[in-house]
């Protein structure tokens, strides 16, 4: 489908308002977060640095920003909806910034706002589409229940993904951004090869590719701010719903597997949900050289980090510029994945 | 070998991973369309027998990737790991 001058209008609008919300806004809330008290040290710097937290209020709003923007051109329901799990989910996130939830608490007040998408579908259909299509093959067919049940389970998993890889200078902004980029070429993608497509999905998209990158310009190393529990499972729960109401869910999976890959590591390796700030060892720890190396500890967690230092210490900096690398590679292959599915 | 040399290994090592990740995701999806689901009749229209056998292929299918994602990391912990003392 050709975007007509409306469709460019609401998605350059859904892009700019949050960008602009999180560059304007940014400096004085973290002033307000030091003025409050409202910081932590950042445990991989020498010299006691410390560093305003939580962002996480000022990520939802700038999605939500976004998404009030696209509502407003589309007249659509999804953006109400995606508002409503943005609001919840950060919510959940505040409390456990602030007073901390348990191992097994989190998840399911998480599968609780993949509930309400469930039923809201159910309420309004086309709220998203009971059918994953895959590359190559076709689509499923329509299963309402098993659907249903996939997207109470999506989003403790996304979310809690995108938090257990939220712990260096930028990690978390840099990824969010890669992997939204090839979540908006794929709802770009669909809305192209499949008529009667409304564009409306890819201006739900970019709020959040918007507020990851420019946040990620305040996250980077090193941080002059940190996201805390409401940013990561905001953005992780926000990509996941994204993939579901845009029916991109293949392709965005893919994007995601050096969260996959990282989140299944680390419960394989402790043996089921554990708080992250509970557990027995910490896979990583900063040597004397002031660089990151890989525990030895048998009782440390098997992460993504870990195993990447397992080739020799590095400093911040570059270990997260590995990362970012993986993740670019794996958002490449979501492209790819995403070609198959809808051009071939 | 030098640590740089190692650390560009590990990157490759891991982009590999992600690698086969994707590949068991396209093949898992080649044997769902190609043998899984022409087994009867669609899901809602079919059988329990039939239902059964098509569901727990289907869990079947993920439960492989989880098994071939575990052999992976224990060959690349075998592959990388050396000896170091945390402080």
């Amino acid at each position: 489908m050709v975007p007509g001058p409306t469709d460019v209008a609401a998605i350059a609008l859904a892009f700019i308002l949050p960008a602009a919300a999180m560059l304007l806004l940014m400096p004085g809330y973290a002033r307000f977060l030091v003025a409050r008290g409202r910081t932590t040290g950042d445990s991989h710097k020498p010299g006691g640095v410390v560093v305003p937290t939580p962002a996480g209020p000022l990520i939802m709003a700038s999605l939500v920003v976004g998404e009030v923007a696209a509502w407003a051109f589309f007249r659509s329901p999804v953006p109400l909806v995606l508002i409503v799990v943005v609001a919840s989910v950060g919510l959940i996130g505040l409390y456990d910034d602030l007073r901390g939830l348990g191992g097994v608490v989190k998840p399911a007040l998480l599968a609780g706002v993949g509930l309400f998408v469930a039923v809201a579908e159910h309420l309004h259909r086309g709220v998203y589409s009971p059918v994953l299509y895959f590359p190559l093959f076709t689509e499923t067919g329509t299963h309402y229940i098993i659907f249903a049940l996939i997207v109470v389970a999506s989003v403790p998993v996304s979310a809690n993904a995108f938090n257990m890889l939220d712990a260096f200078n930028g990690e978390i902004s840099g990824f969010t951004a890669i992997v939204s980029a090839a979540l908006v070429v794929a709802v770009v993608l669909r809305a192209y090869a499949l008529p009667g497509t409304s564009l409306g999905t890819v201006a739900m998209a970019v709020p959040l590719l918007a507020t990851s990158a420019s946040f990620y310009y305040f996250n980077r190393y090193p941080s002059r701010i940190f996201d805390g529990d409401s940013g990561s499972l905001s953005f992780g729960a926000m990509y996941v719903i994204l993939s579901i109401v845009g029916g991109v869910e293949i392709a965005a999976l893919v994007a995601l597997i050096p969260a996959v890959v990282n989140s299944y590591y680390i419960l394989s390796s402790v043996r089921g949900l554990v708080e992250r700030k509970r557990m027995a060892a910490r896979p990583t720890f900063l040597g004397d050289d002031m660089k990151l190396h890989a525990s030895s500890d048998a009782k440390a967690p098997t992460t993504l980090v870990r195993m990447i230092l397992l080739g020799g210490p590095l400093d911040e900096r570059a270990l997260v510029n590995r990362i970012l690398a993986i993740t670019a590679y794996a958002a490449f292959l979501s492209v790819v994945t995403s070609v198959m599915t809808w051009l071939l | 070998m030098s640590g740089t040399e190692k650390n560009k290994e590990t990157l490759l090592a891991m982009m590999g991973i992600v690698t086969v990740a994707w590949l068991l995701i396209l093949g898992a999806t080649y044997v769902f369309f190609v043998i899984v689901r022409p087994l009867g009749p669609e899901l809602h229209g079919a059988n329990l027998p039939s239902y059964v056998t098509k569901v727990t292929l289907t869990l079947g299918l993920g439960a492989s990737w989880f098994v071939v994602m575990f052999a992976i990391s224990w060959l690349y912990l075998r592959a990388f790991r050396s000896p170091r003392t945390s402080s």
